[in-house]
């Protein structure tokens, strides 16, 4: 009970925090870090899982999973309808360069992490958990939050940097959803996992590259059925929007639930129906990207709220040592590297702001957290699937606080500057 | 044709996946996708041919549901009972918003005099006539007078609720306005009020006078009380944050009514005790006064909610009536059909004879209300929420002519909720009233724009 009226209380706070009203609010640092980051309602969730307070039962939440389910395949959809057919053209070189720069980086940072997670978490070499792990956090580490208006001194000048940050954010969700995807399929679930103990314990921790394709067939195969299958009911439902949104509803649902019942992931499923739909003819994808977006932000609250809640926040002392590894790989690749492309092309005055705008994390990492805790658990004595969520949380509190901070050093440093050319 | 193909192709990609990843226990996810676009189809298909597409969404249910093709799962129409809060919120706000009070302005004292006599008519009609069939009635064969009497006191009872929901959708969905539409609403809505206590009486004497005697006392009385005050206060509360969001908010309309109808559907499971009986908040009172007090209070302001609440309404009946559907248990049809249709039909005389009476008595003149009687025909969701309440308070064991008593009457039930829809049709179909709503905005509209 206490959970279900918690989600009600985030998706209303969410609706507030997307209001007119509070836009301003959402353009400061720390207003985008509360409100577009979603802590308020990842901490909510945290404190309502504490074991001490008891306010939520594991059960509960499992009750949750049909909604993560349903918000998971709506994400993926958003996802998906960037993809249309003609949008290599409209690429610019920069852009791709610098997609080809994160995604390089990201391997490299995989790498190290594979290096780290042996090391602290005594994982031998060829443990495929080592490499899943490497694998996992080296996904959520590409790209960054499109969210970059709040960094700014001036967002109302316009910038090309601003520009690229978005769009390599949009474009590198995409890759991240298509590798995260494969992850399912490379490391899958060994028959007969949840008989006995040990079974259970390697879960999630069998290399099976054969089912990359099988996989990956089948949910192209649901999305392009499903895709199809939406874009012929949305010209029946026509104008009314009553029958719009049943369709829009019935769709997500059908392939969400498919996707759950197969074990593919709904992220990706969903992704791929909304690259199918965007690619058909008509105009009913107009309103469907109306509706959706609509409800983008009381959709990302209630997965922060479930990430919360699903997070194990005691986490062991050597995962908190991968977690600052990841982070200060992060900070050196993102602000370093990636910053000082995206710097290069910033307004007089924004440099250094526009250095931070890469670190700060894409919020789709904790959606592929979540769902990865939910269809794909992991209980292994080294690292549960609870503990690597909370692990993506940690990287993504810490680089929001890293950038508050630096946003500060940054104005301070600007302000200081400025003085002394008016002086 | 584009219809049926589009059915075909929803039932067809869903048996698909059903028979070669999914298997029968499958997603409660996928469950629900199925269920809203087969019954949105089906509902389109029984608008074609002049049926009420809410009778589409009951048929949908039926047949996907545990007891006919088993497509879904016992467990899965529990898992989604939530849901059917949520659209029992929703149905709510939209028939407190439909209650405008300078419609019954002048007229409170006549349209309880009209209820008062219509439940009290019917009451006898019902009971008189179960106590005429009760040689001829095959459950009643072994039961003592105590019991056939408490049986008869719960069966007409229960009899007297009406549907708002099923009212409110098809007044929705067929864009009905006009005197029949406002009446069936206001009664349907008043009635329940008035049943809830007259429910709980009967059932507390039930207890008492077949075993548990310490369940009657003046408490019952007070708890009730407690439930209709606090939730009619509770909706006050939402109603004023509802339109205070309407008005200085104003976004993601359609997002913010579902939770809304998600926090009332949440505050109708919390469950208190006053003087040793359990009280819960009423969901359905609950949004009714907040859509009541939204409307009269601030109805320019929070006209844009109540077009969204519209706007989301059809998924929501969708699955809702589907689910209501899915309750349908053949075998019980088969093996009560002719006790089930005697019930019925008796009721169905009881309706008609007592607003019949209950209108010449109060003074209502306007002939399109001779029709209201069918308006409370149909029966769904609080009637078998009060038959589960008859279930659950006597046992198989000890009150078996109680528990097949209530066999009888959720088929009944079922009987009227299948054909209720069509005679409400065929009554706003007759009395002219389908599109009024339509047309009056489209009229308006035009005076604006000129």
């Amino acid at each position: 009970m206490q959970l279900l009226i918690s989600l009600s209380v985030v998706v209303a706070l969410a609706l507030v925090a997307s209001s007119r009203s509070f836009w301003s609010l959402r353009r400061t640092a720390v207003g985008a870090v509360i409100f577009s980051g979603g802590w308020v309602a990842v901490g909510l969730g945290l404190l309502l899982s504490l074991d001490r307070l008891a306010l939520v039962r594991s059960g509960q939440v499992s009750a949750l999973e049909p909604l993560v389910h349903f918000a998971l395949g709506w994400v993926g959809l958003m996802v998906g309808l960037q993809l249309r057919r003609d949008l290599p053209k409209y690429l610019p070189g920069a852009l791709l360069r610098l997609m080809a720069m994160d995604l390089g980086l990201a391997l490299f940072a995989g790498v190290g992490i594979w290096l780290a997670a042996g090391w602290l978490l005594d994982l031998p070499m060829g443990h495929p958990l080592r490499w899943f792990i490497a694998a996992f956090l080296g996904v959520c580490m590409i790209g960054w939050a499109a969210e970059v208006r709040s960094l700014r001194r001036q967002p109302a000048q316009d910038a090309d940097s601003e520009r690229l940050v978005r769009a390599t954010s949009g474009l590198s969700s995409v890759f991240a959803l298509l590798l995260y995807g494969m992850l399912f399929f490379l490391f899958d679930t060994p028959a007969g996992a949840a008989v006995g103990a040990d079974a259970a314990r390697s879960m999630g921790t069998v290399i099976a590259p054969q089912r990359i394709l099988f996989g990956l067939s089948i949910s192209i195969l649901i999305a392009a059925a499903a895709g199809w299958l939406c874009h012929w009911l949305m010209r029946l439902a026509g104008r009314n929007e009553g029958h719009f949104l049943v369709v829009l509803l019935g769709v997500v649902a059908l392939i969400a639930g498919a996707a759950e019942a197969m074990g593919e992931p709904p992220l990706l499923v969903g992704m791929l129906c909304g690259a199918v739909l965007v690619n058909l003819p008509g105009d009913p994808v107009v309103r469907l990207k109306r509706v959706l977006l609509e409800a983008e932000q009381p959709m990302a609250m209630a997965i922060m709220l479930v990430a919360g809640l699903m997070a194990d926040p005691v986490l062991p002392g050597m995962a908190w040592a991968v977690v600052g590894g990841v982070i200060l790989l992060r900070i050196a690749i993102k602000w370093k590297l990636i910053g000082d492309r995206i710097a290069r092309t910033a307004p007089a005055g924004e440099s250094a702001l526009f250095h931070l705008a890469p670190l700060r994390q894409h919020p789709l990492a904790m959606a592929m957290a979540v769902g990865m805790v939910i269809t794909h658990p992991i209980d292994h004595a080294a690292v549960t699937g609870r503990e690597l969520l909370m692990m993506v949380i940690a990287i993504g509190l810490v680089c929001d606080l890293v950038i508050l901070l630096g946003k500060w050093r940054g104005a301070t440093a600007t302000e200081q500057d400025s003085g002394g050319l008016v002086g | 044709m584009r219809i049926v193909g589009s059915l075909v192709m929803v039932i067809g990609l869903a048996a698909l996946l059903r028979s070669q990843w999914i298997g029968a226990s499958g997603s409660t996810v996928f469950a629900v996708g199925m269920l809203v676009l087969c019954a949105w189809l089906f509902g389109l298909l029984c608008e074609k041919v002049r049926l009420p597409a809410l009778t589409g969404y009951l048929i949908v249910g039926a047949v996907m549901g545990p007891y006919v093709f088993g497509l879904i799962e016992q467990e899965q129409i529990q898992s989604m009972r939530f849901a059917s809060d949520l659209a029992v919120a929703l149905i709510g706000l939209i028939a407190g918003g439909e209650i405008e009070f300078r419609h019954i302005r002048g007229q409170v004292g006549r349209l309880g005099g009209l209820i008062a006599s219509h439940i009290v008519i019917l009451l006898l009609v019902v009971g008189g006539g179960i106590f005429l069939a009760r040689p001829i009635t095959p459950i009643f064969e072994q039961a003592d007078s105590a019991t056939f009497g408490i049986a008869l006191l719960l069966l007409a009872t229960v009899t007297v609720a009406a549907s708002p929901a099923v009212v409110v959708a098809m007044i929705t969905s067929y864009r009905a306005a006009g005197p029949l539409s406002r009446m069936t609403m206001l009664m349907a809505v008043l009635k329940d009020l008035v049943l809830v206590i007259l429910f709980a009486v009967a059932l507390s004497i039930g207890r008492a006078v077949l075993g548990d005697a310490s369940t009657f006392h003046a408490g019952v009385l007070l708890a009730i009380a407690v439930q209709l005050v606090g939730s009619i206060l509770l909706g006050v509360v939402f109603g004023l944050f509802m339109a205070g969001y309407a008005h200085r908010i104003a976004s993601h309309l359609v997002v913010f009514t579902i939770g809304s109808c998600m926090f009332i559907a949440l505050l109708g499971e919390i469950h208190f005790t006053v003087m040793s009986s359990k009280v819960h908040l009423e969901p359905l009172l609950m949004a009714l006064s907040a859509g009541m007090l939204m409307r009269n209070v601030w109805g320019e302001q929070t006209e844009s909610l109540f077009s969204s609440i519209e706007s989301t309404s059809t998924p929501v009946y969708c699955l809702f009536f589907g689910l209501a559907g899915a309750k349908f248990a053949p075998q019980d049809l088969v093996r009560f059909w002719p006790m089930a249709l005697g019930l019925s039909a008796l009721r169905l005389f009881g309706l008609w004879f007592s607003m019949k009476v209950g209108l010449r008595l109060t003074g209502y003149r306007e002939p399109a209300l001779r029709g209201a009687w069918i308006g409370l025909w149909p029966q769904a969701g609080v009637s078998l929420v009060l038959v589960m309440l008859i279930q659950n308070s006597f046992t198989e064991q000890t009150h078996a002519v109680i528990q097949q008593a209530a066999a009888v009457l959720l088929t009944a039930i079922f009987i009227d909720q299948f054909l209720g829809p069509i005679g409400f049709r065929l009554a706003l179909g007759r009395s002219g009233e389908i599109g009024r709503l339509g047309r009056q905005l489209e009229k308006t509209n035009g005076e604006s724009t000129a």
